[in-house]
């Protein structure tokens, strides 16, 4: 302690402390204001770098999650256009069924009744197989603009007689997680014209069989039979597919749910590094006040009293 | 009973000096270079034991050498961190790491690539992300651009502080020369006193000083590497930057640098020479392997259009015909192989496994080897970058497809040698570092050059998921790009943050011995106001003394008549 107080001695801590508590009034003020603890790197930087690293985690999960949906989006028309092929080939396989039946059979003109269903059948199923829901094609693997079928010959009434793959063999992937990929547009070939059962192929011979007059007797009988085993082989295979598909979209369901979780977690985790303590930053706001109400109060009151006031 | 009217004079004169010392004090109360003074009053004899009143024998000027001492190197130590803190605030501030900084636009570059997996034939989903890569490019730059800038303006500075302290030097100089003078004529020059203390005071804040008394009221200023101010001789200084680039502080006729060891120019040429220099080298190597590594992913993959039929690297070697690791090249070259895939107008592609080694091979011998590739011409153009063409009907690329018809297989990585990032050929970015680094104007101009795919096809995402994961790859020290870009700003701020502590605490420091110096030196002006009541009393008394010694006169002289 100093024996000496000059009126400088007093004006320059005043003035000294006024600023730093001014500044740390300032910087509690800020803070409570904006919500934000840490909005520069000098304001922690252990607690920047760590918000920097969660930060980017939690941009991360917010682009898987949006790529996730649409895979999910992407996966769902795939597996509602398989489902129209379902039906398409169980009500083949129903007009397959009747075919077979011995006074259906005979009927040349219900046959050809049942082989025009049939061709309407071979339209929808090829339209199935070449939509595109988003402007791309949904089975033609990573060849996403091209379409994916199309009809390589027809018979001499113009009647698709085969159906040519036209898109990539390798599927088209989306980025889920970190190195995490999905398929998502599957190679046509390997969903339509499998060799355990060709789609395009049990329809087309059905209808064939049905349009054929020379077949009769237990010729007749063999086709179908061998029509119903064909279309029974489409659809188990069409079926493989959607179960592979909805497994897919069950791993998305559950990669989302996952992501969701961590993303609220990483975000609370932002809150509590970045984010005010509000009842920390306001007991220190009000401590900075009251200190720099009484700086202001003693200043006052050092500089009221001196001996010139009681010289008269 | 003539004695009378002396001593009463000689109070009054007395008296009257103290009244000005006092009025000087109080009139000096708020200046802080002034010294407290006051008359010392010696009671005059004539040497017969008569009295013969007061005299004022000297006016004493208060000091506090060692505290003034403490205060010259505190001074210093403050000037250095003040100096250091504006700088490494600037930096802060320049390296965007906020909101929509450059490592959010990072983050967004990448997470768009991500989500470029779910449509990659779509050149408007490709638009918004050459945006943000171009965005994020033009950040870099500016943030490079701004560090560039502060560095010059330092520069500047260095300068113009540096002829601040000579002219400190030359005046404290004429002072020192002024003050033996008056000295040698046996008068006080207080004021001299107080100019050349507040000089100094100044100078020990722009760099590291020390004080030496000389006999003679001179006082000699040194610093630790160089003699400033020696008598009434000043030495004078210059800075300018050296072959390097960094800047040196000599003395006048001499070129050995001078290192000050503390105050305000230290800490600049500190930051300009060394601090600035690394925060600038960080963000460049920075800059550089995120350049590096996107184009080595975007040069062997194919992108919406297919193979190229012509392109231009970006980097240029200094020379074509060294071998490429001596050829100055930003980017590193290993030995190994690149494969090029060459398709002729019937869509038969063939591959070509060309060896690299850049300790033998020069630029000129790689685009011999590229143009004995049949379909292939390339050459090195006159800003020596390799320049490779399709000939009439042939394309290529360097995705390592299957030759057609199918060979020998995919080849899983066909750049090896790294020198297609290495010569920026087909690159994403141009540029090396964090001033030059731009999107390919060719990418921007058709987003569907981005290469997302290997095999061609446009739902081909392979090259998008190799894309993506550099994001997660440990690229600068241990540490993927965004988080190096996080601990880049978090040394600056962490630099910011312990300068900010430390120049608190000098700034209480230097205070608290401002203080202790103004307990001996200061003015305290209820002090004055007593002391001014003292010798008003003492003027009325001498006063009162004389009217009554007359009055005593009188009436002897009364007797007389």
């Amino acid at each position: 302690m100093n024996i000496r107080v000059t009126s400088q001695m007093q004006a320059n801590d005043v003035i000294l402390n006024m600023q730093q508590q001014s500044a740390q009034l300032a910087k509690y003020q800020n803070e409570v204001s904006s919500g934000v603890r840490v909005s520069l790197p000098s304001d922690d930087p252990a607690a920047f770098a760590e918000i920097s690293h969660v930060q980017a985690s939690s941009d991360n999960l917010a682009a898987y999650s949006q790529t996730n949906n649409d895979a999910s989006s992407t996966l769902n028309s795939a597996v509602s256009a398989l489902t129209s092929v379902n039906n398409i080939l169980v009500q083949a396989k129903q007009l397959a069924e009747e075919a077979n039946n011995a006074t259906t059979s005979s009927n040349p003109t219900e046959l050809a009744a049942m082989a025009n269903q049939v061709n309407g059948l071979i339209t929808q199923a090829l339209s199935v197989a070449n939509s595109q829901p988003d402007g791309n094609s949904l089975f033609a693997g990573s060849a996403i603009t091209t379409t994916a079928f199309s009809v390589a010959t027809t018979n001499a009434a113009g009647q698709p007689e085969t159906i040519a793959y036209n898109g990539a063999t390798q599927a088209s992937s989306a980025l889920i997680g970190p190195g995490q990929t999905v398929n998502t547009r599957y190679a046509g070939n390997a969903v339509f014209q499998q060799a355990s059962g060709d789609v395009f192929k049990a329809l087309i011979s059905l209808r064939d069989n049905l349009q054929n007059t020379t077949l009769t007797g237990s010729a007749q009988n063999q086709a179908f039979t061998q029509n119903l085993t064909d279309l029974s082989n489409a659809l188990s295979a069409i079926g493989n597919v959607t179960a592979q598909q909805s497994s897919s979209l069950a791993t998305l369901q559950a990669v989302q749910n996952l992501n969701t979780n961590l993303k609220t977690t990483v975000d609370e985790q932002i809150g509590a590094l970045k984010g005010t303590d509000y009842a920390d930053a306001t007991v220190k706001m009000q401590e900075q006040q009251t200190a720099l109400q009484a700086t202001y109060a003693t200043a006052y009151q050092l500089f009221q009293t001196g001996l010139l006031n009681f010289i008269h | 009973m003539i004695n009378a009217f002396t001593i009463g004079t000689s109070a009054i004169l007395a008296g009257q000096t103290a009244l000005n010392v006092i009025g000087q004090n109080i009139a000096n109360a708020a200046n802080p270079g002034y010294h407290l003074q006051t008359p010392n009053l010696v009671n005059s004899e004539a040497g017969n034991a008569t009295p013969t009143g007061v005299d004022v024998a000297s006016i004493t000027r208060y000091t506090n050498d060692p505290v003034r001492t403490a205060i010259l190197v505190a001074n210093g130590a403050q000037g250095l961190l003040n100096s250091r803190l504006s700088i490494r605030q600037q930096i802060e501030n320049t390296l965007g790491s906020g909101t929509g900084g450059i490592g959010d636009q990072l983050n967004s570059f990448f997470n768009q690539v991500t989500q470029l997996t779910t449509q990659p034939a779509s050149t408007v989903a490709r638009q918004p992300l050459v945006a943000t890569a171009s965005n994020l490019a033009q950040q870099i730059n500016s943030a490079a651009g701004a560090i560039d800038n502060l560095r010059n303006e330092l520069g500047q500075q260095i300068t113009s502080n540096v002829a601040q302290l000579n002219t400190y030097a030359s005046q404290i100089a004429n002072l020192n020369d002024r003050i033996a003078a008056a000295e040698q004529q046996g008068t006080q020059p207080n004021d001299l006193l107080d100019q050349r203390d507040s000089l100094i005071n100044s100078l020990s804040q722009m760099v590291d000083v020390k004080t030496v008394n000389q006999p003679d009221g001179v006082v000699n200023v040194l610093s630790s590497d160089a003699a400033i101010v020696t008598g009434n001789f000043a030495n004078t200084f210059q800075a300018a930057p050296n072959a390097g680039g960094s800047f040196v502080v000599t003395q006048t006729g001499s070129t050995q640098p001078i290192t000050f060891n503390s105050g305000s120019l230290s800490g600049q040429l500190q930051e300009y020479n060394t601090n600035i220099p690394a925060t600038r080298s960080q963000l460049d190597n920075w800059t550089n392997q995120l350049i590096g590594n996107v184009n080595e992913v975007q040069a062997t993959g194919l992108g919406l259009n297919g193979p190229l039929s012509s392109t231009t690297g970006t980097v240029s070697v200094s020379s074509a015909t060294v071998p490429l690791n001596s050829a100055n090249l930003p980017f590193p070259v290993q030995a190994g192989q690149l494969t090029v895939s060459v398709t002729d107008s019937s869509g038969n592609r063939t591959n070509t496994a060309i060896a690299i080694n850049p300790a033998t091979q020069s630029l000129q011998d790689i685009a011999t080897a590229l143009n004995g590739v049949t379909g292939l011409s390339a050459s090195v153009t006159s800003g020596n970058q390799l320049q490779i063409q399709g000939q009439a009907g042939y394309t290529f690329d360097f995705a390592g497809r299957d030759t057609n018809p199918p060979g020998g297989g995919a080849v899983a990585n066909p750049d090896t040698a790294g020198i297609l990032s290495a010569l920026g050929v087909n690159g994403f970015f141009s540029g090396s570092n964090a001033s030059s680094i731009a999107v390919n104007p060719a990418i921007v101009a058709d987003p569907g050059l981005l290469a997302g795919s290997k095999s061609g096809q446009p739902g081909d995402t392979t090259n998008l998921q190799k894309l993506a994961a550099i994001q997660n790859q440990q690229l600068v020290n241990g540490q993927t790009l965004s988080d190096n870009y996080a601990n880049q700003a978090a040394t600056v701020g962490s630099d910011v943050h312990s300068l900010t502590d430390q120049q608190t605490v000098q700034t209480n420091l230097v205070q608290s011995l401002n203080n202790q110096e103004q307990s001996v030196t200061g003015v305290d002006t209820n002090q004055e106001l007593a002391q001014l009541l003292n010798y008003q009393r003492m003027i009325q008394g001498a006063s009162e003394y004389m009217s009554t010694v007359n009055t005593a006169l009188d009436s002897i002289l009364n007797i007389i008549k």
